[in-house]
């Protein structure tokens, strides 16, 4: 008897303990409506304008596909977006703008890593969290953690690889680099990444630390293009943008030079292509964007994206779009509230479901490092072969 | 040198107009700009010859000067020294506008008619389509050189540069003139954005305020308007550049070209051959 009670007393217990832990453990609160606001920046002004029509694009369209699904969780997603044509004294205003007076849950952009270099540390004081989706410039989290974050692979990890191949396939033995001194990311590309790639492969870095270098508005890259002509190279390092590198590639090929023209991941898009013509013929960059991507749910996003935009998605856009469904999607990880007195949190919440999140997008599977903030992708080869980027080797994600 | 070129027609069409209106043309790099894809369009129309292109755009170059006329300096307070200026300024920026609007924000190639002919002259590569782009300024050049001192324009354009009210009285039509020299810096603005583009390789909507600095920068160096002057300093800026860029950097191109500046001014304050600007009777 006495043990019958015994034992219906500890089962009394048990139950009565579940059911007061379920009582205290808080409820998830729905997230309030009627919209959620995103902020945007980007700029279609400048060396890098064509990549911030392409990126306000992107967001768009994701913005669009999400809201007529219902948005997340039933509440639609706002879009406040900016351009800083082309002035980086505008951002400071502008994070502060969207932090303080639209009141935005999170930030994506900017357009470039100098940009990036103002826009991170607000964000990481004003504590919002930015996600930038063409900021390569390698290092550039590092000091602006834990607030940002990006989707896209920096330069140092995504060309490194591709480079190494080309290099030993091709059997450079001697490379000069031709940088544009003007612009933030080639500038560090021509003075940092370049010679410190070249030197660790061991080929002859013919400019060694003083690149041969032109400024982004120059008319003519005659002089440049003829110091590297006597320098006889057998590859030529790209340090610029794409239009501005295309018209290097122009000059090269209109001084009869054959040399293989090198570039990092920046460079592949269409702007390099449509630029250069024939003179980019067989040059050869790293990618980390497969338009190509056979995998079924990929095609079904990229099918609707090309549909609306009548041309061929590339790098910029698709990261874009992939930036809007990881903020939704770490919104609904972190139980994002929505509600006006909740901003701090919600940002918080936002960030911490940032940290480890894994997206299946229009540019693939690919996840944010927890500590980092660094995405997780494959790497690519890009040549141009018969006027069209063909990507013809796959690195997989972390190699 | 081929740059330079391309700075002196830049230079000369600025300095026309401020030798003859002592007022300053900002539209003046936007209107080569707009010229410039007008002569892209010509040439992706595909059977236009060069000449012909040249020749259509320079007209479109000589409207767009016409129209800034009429916006600027026909229809603004020239008493007010300031304000065709500034309206100068807004008409540049309107079309800097269009036209991003309407071509977007990319470099558009321009293609090389003569691409495949190229001689070699020692370790330098010079291709045909540099040799024409030379030869095509200094044509215009001396065409400018024999409008302004062989024909009626030309002496009735010197004489408003003197003094409009002198040349009122002598029965010169002063608006008119004045009318016609923008259409004919309008014709060399149109000229310059064929070449430069050709130069370039590209055209972008944001080529026009360099040009403008560049080639304000050799009209000042030169002579403030003096067309000769302009003519000089123009080719002037363009060598230096290519000397800096090819003996040291890109970075210290600016740095040499706007300090030479400095210093011809500080020994000739009126530039390398004078100005020519005058009182106003």
């Amino acid at each position: 008897m006495k043990r019958r009670n015994g034992l219906l007393n500890l089962a009394a217990t048990a139950a009565a303990s579940v059911l007061f832990v379920l009582a205290a453990a808080p409820t998830r609160a729905d997230m309030q409506g009627p919209e959620i606001k995103i902020g945007v920046i980007y700029t279609v002004e400048g060396a890098w304008g064509s990549y911030g029509a392409k990126s306000f694009r992107g967001v768009r369209y994701a913005a669009d596909d999400l809201n007529a699904k219902g948005g997340i969780e039933g509440v639609k997603i706002k879009l406040v977006e900016y351009d800083n044509h082309n002035s980086p004294t505008d951002l400071p205003n502008i994070v502060q703008r969207l932090a303080t007076i639209d009141k935005v849950v999170a930030i994506i952009g900017p357009n470039t890593s100098g940009e990036a270099e103002i826009v991170f540390p607000f964000c990481n004081k004003l504590e919002i969290p930015v996600l930038g989706t063409s900021v390569a410039k390698g290092g550039i989290l590092d000091h602006n953690r834990p607030w940002a974050f990006r989707n896209v692979m920096p330069d140092d990890k995504n060309t490194a690889p591709v480079i190494a191949e080309i290099v030993k396939q091709k059997n450079i033995k001697k490379v000069a680099v031709i940088m544009d001194v003007k612009d933030a990311i080639s500038k560090y590309m021509g003075t940092v990444f370049w010679p410190g790639l070249f030197d660790k492969l061991g080929v002859d870095n013919l400019t060694k630390n003083d690149a041969v270098s032109f400024q982004s508005g120059d008319p003519s890259v005659t002089a440049q293009v003829t110091k590297i002509k006597a320098m006889n190279p057998d590859a030529i390092a790209l340090a610029a943008s794409p239009g501005d590198a295309a018209k290097v590639a122009i000059e090269v090929r209109r001084q009869g030079m054959n040399q293989q023209l090198l570039g990092a991941g920046g460079l592949f898009g269409d702007e390099f292509l449509k630029t250069g013509g024939t003179a980019v013929e067989g040059a050869i960059t790293a990618a980390q964007f497969w338009r190509d991507n056979p995998d079924p749910k990929v095609r079904a996003l990229v099918a609707s994206f090309e549909k609306r935009s009548g041309t061929p998605i590339v790098l910029h856009e698709a990261y874009a779009y992939d930036a809007v469904l990881t903020i939704a999607a770490a919104a609904v990880k972190g139980g994002v509230t929505n509600k006006p007195d909740d901003l701090a949190k919600d940002r918080e919440r936002v960030r911490n479901a940032l940290d480890g999140i894994q997206i299946d997008g229009i540019s693939g599977h690919h996840s944010l490092d927890a500590k980092t903030g660094e995405v997780d992708r494959p790497t690519m080869k890009a040549t141009i072969t018969d006027g069209k980027w063909v990507l013809v080797a796959v690195h997989a994600s972390g190699s | 040198m081929l740059v330079g070129s391309t700075y002196a027609l830049v230079a000369l069409g600025f300095t026309l107009v401020l030798g003859t209106l002592d007022l300053l043309n900002f539209a003046h790099g936007e209107t080569i700009m707009v010229s410039a894809y007008a002569g892209l369009l010509m040439t992706m129309i595909g059977f236009l010859p060069f000449p012909a292109i040249l020749l259509l755009t320079m007209l479109v170059g000589a409207s767009l000067g016409g129209i800034v006329y009429v916006i600027s300096f026909r229809w603004v307070d020239k008493t007010v020294w300031t304000a065709p200026a500034l309206s100068t300024v807004g008409v540049g920026l309107l079309l800097q506008t269009a036209a991003t609007r309407i071509w977007g924000t990319d470099q558009q190639p321009v293609p090389d008619p003569l691409s495949a002919i190229r001689m070699q002259l020692g370790p330098l590569t010079i291709s045909a389509s540099a040799v024409l782009i030379i030869l095509t300024t200094l044509v215009l050049m001396a065409g400018l050189h024999l409008v302004l001192k062989r024909t009626r324009l030309g002496g009735a354009i010197r004489a408003v540069a003197e003094s409009f009210t002198t040349a009122a009285l002598l029965g010169i039509p002063v608006e008119r003139t004045i009318a016609l020299t923008i259409v004919v810096s309008g014709l060399l603005a149109g000229a310059a954005g064929v070449l430069t583009s050709l130069v370039y390789h590209t055209v972008t909507p944001f080529i026009g305020l360099n040009l403008l600095l560049k080639g304000m920068t050799g009209m000042v160096l030169g002579g403030l308007g003096n067309v000769y002057g302009a003519m000089i300093g123009g080719l002037f800026v363009g060598i230096l550049e290519t000397l800096t860029v090819s003996y040291g950097s890109s970075s210290y191109q600016d740095i040499v070209v706007f300090a030479t500046l400095i210093l011809v001014l500080m020994f000739r304050p009126a530039g390398l051959l004078g100005t020519q600007i005058r009182e106003r009777a």
